[in-house]
């Protein structure tokens, strides 16, 4: 099955998720991420938009449990790590919640442009945030130290980091020496021991560490979870999760272009967000030596060879962590949830450089260090397998999730099809959820007819309308227009989740102040952190297990072997790391 | 294309419709129950819609295990029996060729196959083929015996095939299932808006459901709005399918008298007490064009109509201003 849907199948799917979610409202079993609205007893209200029982989904606030922020100061914060995903995250931070003082970027270029922003997408800038002057209320800042060395100036709260990944865990540790709650993008750390470290320092220090996986903070996904726990889909044996992007279209360089960039580090060949050309400004900025001095103490570890390196991280094989960290990470990150939170329980698979490279002639067509198809097999505990924690023994209870991540076809785009024996459910890029009712064998008609697509709207009628156009249908039907029926759930924009991560880290900052003293991660008898309705949801223990899914993965690829998980990995407090056993050596 | 047509979300609506619809006889069928009428609109719905799957598995001829495709390969050699219901349907079909004088027929499957139009590719058949097909079309030539409730055809090759009237069957046992096993005294059905019949009426609409007829070629434009009250609405056009021939545009609806494509009409609409009734009427309503329907109406004034020749000249028979507004 296609991730292209036809526009029925997709109306069919949406409805039917809709209805799910309806139905399990209005039976009061869904109170936590959806409300009933419309009441039934008032029928001078029946209009559009208010049917009786109409269900809508509760506000991000609400099921995060953050509503009562009103009254509250926002939390002055620097960001850190101005680039392509630091736009996002400034774009999308709610100044009521975060106040930008500062923001902090080793790259000339990328502190223009988070003021600038961009015409359109959700980087928005700076500028349109906070006032054409924002600059003057802004510090710009080229290096964490100097930043840091102001922070009782700009009276810093937190930061919000997004740089290179190799570069996650010194500056995490610098900030927490500050004294600073911190937020970091995903993944985590390049290695585990390094994510182990980031762990123990903010349990040490009492300080928030929260990880930028925003599907924990998804409303969307909460709610596929709720109408997934009914089990609806029956027994869920299957999980494909992609995430291909074609980045395989020549690029062609204008004069202006040329200009503007430094030649010495190369031109893209094909169109790649991976492989950009480097802003002369910048290579001018960070000469070899200098980005040596920025390497935090030990540029083998944490520094970058050349501004190229720095530019294009994510396919440097000490920077990044490649296609499984970048994009896999998240997909991954969503099975587990969607299987209960539970560790998978070994993972294969091949990976390589297949497409991009160097030509025998010397011409560079986009070459890296890091894979750039990936295609993984994972097994996952079912909910009879002893390793689910819920007294199963069988063994042979495995769900099976593959990933795979390429670059030269976008015909699927992303999302993760979860496949149950009663149904299907497609989350389709955090923005769209379908469900789909499988063909049922035991009622006659269904299987041959192709499913029982039952879809579901609400509508106003009357008012001297007709209520239907009568007209000849020779293999017609489709095509109809499907409007948005009314009292269906309307997604918030923050349904990715980066606006609520942010908000929820300021809410758990202030609570965490009047409380007074140090952040506690402490845990109860049963394993559940005992302040966890004030802790980020992706705090460190959450976040680390999805980048040893990520990270392993690419060590069985790298070594073709199958590598069996290992509970230690995931204990912050063992020293043991699947690195230790499985790396390659620069790895 | 079915097309319903709701005030925009932004304007002031009467009542709430929950509307429930799937796919089945190659369209989209739908229920529409007026929200607050029925305390369970979505499971009465499905269980209609449920009903009418179950109809196309016995109905359809492409299924060849379907009760339509086993009596078709079977009732040359021997008779077959029915189901009771099918048999009934079948004897009301062989009374309304003899009303139409053949211009509505059922037992045209072989004229169908020659044209193409069962695998919807239209194409004109060989003179051979043609009068082949003929010998094995027709009504005349299928003999029902009531009391084994049992089907023989007199001709091999011949084949039943329901689709004129197979949607609006469909649409009456759903309409008796919603109002005498759920209860339900207020919705309008249809599939694909060419068969639609209507439960009671409308909150606040005391003419009935209002359905406008589409002109089969302008979109903008309508034929009128009809108002169904119990009553079922047929619609025959030949807008979708058809084929240039000869400087000729055919369409996929046949005359069973001449074994060509029916010309003369661009739509014809029929109001009848059920929705099979109507989906018969209006096919023959097509091939006979605004006259002979005329004559029809006058032999069977329970049914109403609404023609557009072609060349355009718009006739509306046995309408009262009541159950219908000129557009």
């Amino acid at each position: 099955m296609a991730l292209d849907l036809t526009p029925e199948q997709k109306a069919t799917g949406k409805a039917n998720f809709d209805q799910a979610a309806g139905d399990l409202a209005r039976g009061g079993k869904m109170k936590d991420t959806m409300a009933v609205g419309g009441d039934p007893t008032r029928r001078d209200l029946l209009k559009v938009g208010l049917a009786a029982g109409a269900v809508v989904p509760v506000s991000a606030a609400v099921y995060f449990g953050y509503e009562s922020w009103k009254g509250n100061k926002a939390v002055k914060t620097a960001f850190i790590g101005t680039g392509d995903e630091g736009g996002v995250l400034v774009g999308e931070h709610n100044p009521e919640f975060n106040e930008v003082v500062a923001v902090c970027d080793i790259r000339p270029t990328n502190l223009d442009r988070i003021f600038k922003g961009e015409p359109n997408g959700p980087r928005k800038g700076l500028d349109k945030i906070y006032g054409a002057d924002a600059e003057k209320k802004i510090a710009r800042y080229d290096s964490v130290e100097k930043l840091l060395a102001d922070k009782d100036k700009l009276g810093l709260e937190a930061v919000v980091i997004a740089t290179p990944l190799n570069t996650h865990d010194p500056i995490t540790r610098l900030c927490l020496d500050a004294g600073l709650h911190v937020l970091c993008e995903k993944l985590m750390a390049r290695t585990i021991g390094r994510c182990k470290d980031m762990i123990r320092h903010a349990q040490d220090k009492g300080l928030l560490l929260s990880i930028g996986h925003q599907r924990h903070y998804s409303t969307l996904y909460a709610q596929a979870m709720e109408v997934l726990n009914t089990g609806v889909l029956g027994d869920i044996k299957h999980i494909r999760a992609l995430w291909h992007r074609n980045n395989s279209w020549l690029y062609s360089a204008s004069e202006a272009e040329k200009a503007k960039y430094a030649l010495e580090y190369g031109l893209p060949y094909y169109i790649d967000g991976w492989w950009k050309p480097v802003p002369k400004e910048d290579a001018k900025a960070l000469p070899p030596e200098r980005l040596k001095e920025l390497a935090f103490g030990n540029p083998a570890v944490y520094g970058f060879r050349d501004v190229g390196e720095l530019v294009r991280w994510r396919i440097s094989n000490t920077a990044g962590g490649g296609l499984m960290a970048e994009l896999g990470s998240h997909q991954l990150d969503a099975s587990s949830i969607i299987l209960g939170h539970v560790h998978p329980l070994a993972v294969s698979g091949v990976g390589g450089k297949f497409f991009y490279g160097t030509d025998p002639d010397g011409k560079n067509r986009n070459d890296r260090e890091s894979d750039d198809g990936v295609f993984v097999t994972y097994e996952f505990p079912g909910p009879t397998h002893p390793k689910a924690g819920k007294g199963g023994k069988n063994a042979d209870d495995v769900v099976v999730v593959t990933y795979t991540s390429m670059n030269t076809n976008e015909f699927e785009s992303y999302g993760e099809w979860v496949m149950g024996s009663k149904g299907t459910m497609f989350l389709e890029k955090e923005a769209n959820v379908y469900l789909f009712r499988e063909k049922d064998k035991t009622k006659k008609g269904d299987a041959a007819a192709g499913g029982r697509d039952t879809k579901v709207t609400v509508g106003g009628a009357g008012g001297g309308k007709p209520a239907l156009e009568a007209t000849s249908t020779w293999g017609g039907g489709g095509g109809a227009a499907i409007s948005k029926a009314a009292g269906s759930p309307e997604w918030d924009t923050a349904v990715r989740g980066y606006r609520t991560e942010m908000e929820h880290f300021a809410y758990c900052v202030r609570r965490w102040q009047e409380q007074g003293g140090k952040v506690s991660y402490e845990k109860d008898e049963k394993g559940k952190l005992k302040y966890a309705d004030i802790l980020p949801r992706c705090h460190g223990e959450v976040a680390m297990a999805d980048a040893i899914v990520a990270l392993t993965a690419n060590m069985a690829m790298a070594k073709r072997e199958r590598i069996v998980f290992e509970d230690a990995w995931f204990d912050p407090k063992s020293d043991e790391v699947p690195e230790t056993k499985h790396a390659r050596k620069q790895a | 294309m079915l097309d319903l047509l709701f005030p925009p979300a932004d304007a002031p609506a009467e009542f709430t419709l929950v509307r429930a619809s799937r796919r089945a006889m190659a369209t989209t069928f739908e229920v529409a129950v007026p929200a607050g009428t029925h305390p369970d609109p979505v499971a009465a719905a499905t269980a209609a819609l449920d009903l009418i799957d179950d109809l196309e598995d016995q109905l359809t001829v492409y299924r060849d295990h379907s009760e339509v495709s086993r009596l078709n390969a079977a009732a040359a050699d021997a008779p077959v029996p029915v189901e009771p219901q099918l048999y009934e349907l079948l004897a009301r079909c062989a009374g309304w060729t003899r009303e139409t004088d053949g211009a509505f027929d059922v037992a045209t499957g072989a004229l169908i196959r020659a044209w193409g139009f069962l695998r919807r590719e239209g194409r004109v058949p060989a003179a051979k083929t043609l009068s082949a097909a003929m010998s094995r079309t027709g009504f005349r030539h299928v003999v029902l015996d009531p009391d084994g409730r049992a089907v023989k055809f007199r001709v091999a090759g011949l084949e039943i095939n329901l689709g004129a009237v197979g949607k609006g069957y469909a649409l009456d046992r759903a309409a008796r299932l919603l109002r005498d096993g759920w209860g339900v005294s207020s919705a309008l059905l249809h599939g694909g808006g060419s068969s639609a019949y209507a439960i009671g009426r409308p909150p606040g609409e005391p003419r009935g459901w209002p359905v406008r007829l589409r002109h089969p070629t302008d979109p903008d434009a309508s034929l009128g709005t009809v108002y169904l009250r119990d009553r079922g609405l047929g619609t025959s056009a030949a807008t979708f399918q058809f084929f240039e021939y000869n400087g000729r545009k055919l369409g996929h609806l046949l005359d069973p008298r001449t074994g060509w494509p029916a010309a003369g009409t661009a739509s014809a609409s029929v109001a009848a007490g059920t929705a099979a009734e109507a989906d018969a009427m209006s096919t023959a309503a097509f091939v006979l064009g605004p006259a002979g329907t005329e004559t029809l109406t006058r032999l069977k004034p329970a049914l109403a109509a609404v023609v557009l020749a072609d060349p355009p000249a718009l006739t509306a028979l046995n309408l009262d201003p009541d159950s219908y507004t000129a557009p």
